[in-house]
């Protein structure tokens, strides 16, 4: 335990030695990282449910996080049974060490058009200290091509960088305290059971409703 | 009675008091608090020159044993035994880990020279969300606490998302009495009344309160119920035996008013919500069907001999016949059209309150005789008006076991879907037609009479065409049966938008519901589908255009009580509603206005005025 915060602090370096080389880099993060914009439509961000949907989730989460892992499901059902629901996922780890490596995998899947099968697959784990091996195992077993997912992310790890980065940035500036952290239409929120994500949906409606 | 109310209030206090309580500890709606807050770090110095470092943490949230790690200067050091109570926490979706609620602790040694002590420490809110492992530096001279602010907890947020309101995490389950306060000021129907003129006068009043309320819908149905047990009387039906038939069926409807009475000071239930099971609907469905045979003469020829003379034996006999009646008002006030109105919710009332079982029950009693009475007019003057012999009666007795079959359909209705019951409606309706003669030859020199039964019949045979189009494309109004196959084409758009109620099942949803008003006085509607008035009210007072725009300022809430669940029951008692419809008014902080409540039928004039009272009063 006592290496914990050491290790900590070397994958955050290694994360952020790896983003200079990337297009932008680390000093050009500017305040069009963490605008409106680009919080809702980063044209980077995986997105989920139904992408022509009147009402936008964005979540901030992490891959070691258990609420995270509860609200994946519920945030999937409620989307699946409303059918108007636009999902934007945020990999935004925080929580652990390995939390990047889930998340950076999970980004590269899209590279494959399966985000949210790796996504729902890493959820799945059990615990709150997932190992890399753990992740991979799930991921395979969830019928991600491996081989291709790391190729992809040795080809793409400067930009799946930047867009963590990028999370990252938005989620400080937004000041969630931690995860997992939800906008639903105007409203922030943290984890929410199945009744109250409908309740909410129902308020960010109305509310959308009002500013028209 | 008297300790059950008392109980019922000691919970109710019990339950207002511990919203209080938490309220000022677990933050209001579940919102994270920020880190440091959630986990407040202090460090001590001990006589023996160790320092103590201690963690506060927030009730409804936790540290990881696992999460804590400790330097000194640059180099890692062994973490002390932790001081606080371990908790081991087992979840589906986490497995098993130790936490830390309240509050944790660890004395380090402090070797001479080290500049800086840091310390890290991991936790979570129950239910909630999981914050990011944190690092704070403690000076070993001054014992400053130093580090935080940078990290996410010290971000300023952007203002353009506001915090969910009110909607606190699954597992922070939150004291159920805490938003609603009830207006203690209405001293009471009853008590009213009996200051005013004493026990007579209560239940003269109460004559004709029901008398007042004998052609609501709640009634209504009785009339073809008492019309069909005299029709099976056939030809010895007279004048006297009217009397003493409808008499029988109304005091038998009385008396089951004053058992609600006697039963709701016994238990604290309304008798007829308990009675809507789906047992006890499904019995008098059928109780109506079986009622319904013999009118088309179908049991001579088909049924068994012992089941003849068992259910036949209801219709035989004087004695038999009086008995069936009573059955059949005893079970319609129960379970036909189980209906709370304002005098029975205010004996009710008194009879909780003050524990006077005899004055409720006898109060009762006169409502079930006030409705009543123009029931015992129908029944003794109405077979005069009935041609006495012939084909007519035949005829006659038919209708009535249409009738008996509809309330069968009706009653099934309660238990079935909408389209299951517009397919028998269907059914009902063809089968009408053709005891009308829709299908039977006119010949040339047919009378008029045959001639207007044939277009009749055929009328009800494309109702009952539609009715079944209706039902096998889905829908479920009889009244609209082609809305499902019309909402494709150009109708939509043009049905009228309705109220936006926000449905409540369960009770910690209500709390909910009514912190949500945002400074809006509510309009909390007990309603149930079984609940006859409920339907009028909303086909003719909520459906209203300038109804909608009154009510559209408010924070609308349906509070659902169809089933006779523990959730349904608890949230009347927490309204101290008697049954539905009731609407309750609250404003903004969540009291219930007093003298708006409205229970029972209502216009639109008094629901108007309640409105303007509740908001004029919030």
């Amino acid at each position: 335990m006592p290496a914990f915060s050491r290790r900590v602090a070397l994958v955050a370096l290694a994360l952020f030695a790896a983003v200079p080389f990337s297009s932008g880099g680390a000093f050009a993060q500017s305040a069009k990282d963490v605008s409106r914009e680009m919080i809702l439509n980063d044209p980077a961000a995986p997105v989920g449910g139904n992408p022509k949907g009147d009402l936008t989730i964005v979540a901030y989460v992490d891959y070691n996080c258990p609420y995270c892992k509860e609200t994946a499901v519920t945030l999937d059902r409620v989307a699946r049974e409303d059918g108007k629901i636009r999902i934007v996922y945020k990999d935004w780890p925080i929580l652990r060490p390995s939390s990047i490596d889930g998340a950076m995998m999970a980004l590269a899947a899209q590279y494959q058009g399966k985000y949210e099968t790796a996504h729902h697959a890493l959820m799945g784990i059990k615990g709150r200290d997932t190992t890399r091996d753990q992740m991979r195992q799930a991921l395979r077993a969830a019928g991600i091509d491996m081989k291709r997912l790391d190729a992809d992310l040795k080809k793409n790890r400067g930009a799946i960088n930047t867009l963590i980065k990028r999370n990252m940035a938005q989620g400080d500036a937004l000041g969630f305290p931690g995860t997992p952290s939800f906008l639903v239409g105007p409203f922030r929120a943290s984890t929410l059971d199945y009744k109250n994500f409908k309740l909410i949906i129902a308020d960010a409606r109305a509310k959308q409703a009002e500013m028209k | 009675m008297r300790s059950f109310v008392a109980a019922f209030f000691l919970i109710l206090l019990h339950a207002v008091a511990l919203a209080s309580a938490t309220a000022q500890t677990i933050s209001p709606g579940g919102k994270p608090l920020p880190m440091d807050e959630a986990f407040r770090l202090s460090a001590q110095r001990n006589e023996d020159g160790r320092v103590r470092l201690q963690w506060t943490i927030a009730p409804g949230y936790y540290l990881y044993q696992d999460g804590f790690g400790l330097r000194s200067d640059a180099s890692d050091l062994p973490l002390p035994s932790l001081e606080g109570e371990a908790v081991s926490k087992n979840d589906p979706t986490f497995g098993v880990t130790t936490i830390y609620h309240d509050r944790v602790a660890a004395t380090v040694p402090v070797s001479r020279g080290v500049k800086e002590l840091t310390v890290s420490f991991q936790g979570c809110q129950d239910g909630g969300i999981c914050y990011p492992p944190a690092s704070r530096s403690v000076d070993p001279l001054t014992l400053a606490v130093s580090g935080g602010g940078g990290g996410r907890s010290g971000a300023p947020a952007m203002s353009e998302w506001v915090q969910a309101p009110a909607i606190p995490g699954p597992e922070m389950s939150q004291p159920e009495s805490g938003g609603i306060t009830l207006s203690r000021n209405d001293q009471g129907m009853v008590a009213g009344l009996l200051a005013d003129g004493g026990v007579l006068f209560v239940l003269g009043s109460f004559l004709l309160f029901g008398l007042a309320l004998a052609f609501t819908p709640c009634v209504l149905p009785m009339y073809p119920i008492l019309g069909g047990a005299l029709a099976r009387q056939g030809d010895r039906l007279t004048p006297l035996r009217g009397l003493a038939l409808s008499l029988a069926f109304v005091l038998a409807m009385s008396s089951a008013f004053a058992l609600l009475g006697v039963v709701a000071a016994w238990s604290g239930q309304n008798l007829q919500m308990v009675l809507q099971s789906p047992l006890a609907v499904g019995a008098v469905a059928a109780l109506f069907a079986v009622l319904a045979l013999p009118m088309f003469g179908l049991f001579e020829l088909q049924l068994p001999a012992s089941w003849v003379s068992a259910v036949g034996r209801v219709g035989q006999g004087r004695r038999g016949s009086l008995a069936s009646a009573g059955l059949l008002g005893f079970t319609s006030a129960l379970i036909v059209g189980p209906c709370v109105t304002a005098p029975l919710a205010g004996a009710l009332l008194h009879i909780a309150q003050t524990g006077d079982v005899r004055l409720g029950a006898a109060s009762l009693f006169a409502l079930g005789l006030g409705k009543g009475i123009p029931l015992i007019a129908f029944g003794t003057f109405g077979p005069a008006a009935l041609p006495k012999t012939g084909a007519w009666m035949n005829g006659v007795r038919q209708a009535f076991g249409f009738v008996f079959l509809g309330a069968a359909i009706w009653m099934l209705s309660r238990l079935v879907p909408a389209s299951v019951t517009m397919a028998l409606w269907a059914l009902l309706a063809i089968g009408t037609a053709t005891f009308l003669g829709a299908f039977d030859t006119l010949s040339p020199d047919a009378p008029g009479s045959r001639r207007v039964g044939k277009a009749a019949g055929l009328a009800a045979a494309l109702y009952g065409i539609l009715l079944g189009v209706g039902a096998a494309s889905g829908s479920g109004d009889p009244f609209r049966p082609l809305d499902r196959m019309l909402v494709a084409g150009a109708m939509i758009g043009e049905r009228p938008a309705g109220l936006d109620f926000q449905l409540v099942e369960e009770p910690q949803d209500l709390d909910r519901q009514v912190a949500r008003a945002g400074g809006r006085t509510t309009l909390l509607y007990v309603t149930a589908d079984w609940c006859v008035t409920c339907a009028a009210i909303e086909r003719s007072v909520l459906s209203d255009p300038a109804t909608q725009q009154l009510l559209s300022g408010l924070h609308l809430v349906k509070v659902d009580v169809s089933e006779n669940t523990m959730s349904h029951q608890e949230l009347m008692r927490r309204l101290e509603a008697f049954g539905p419809p009731t609407m309750v008014f609250l404003d903004p902080q969540g009291r219930e206005v007093s003298n708006t409540r409205l229970v029972g039928d209502v216009t639109r004039s008094g629901l108007a005025d309640a409105v303007s009272r509740a908001e004029a009063g919030s």
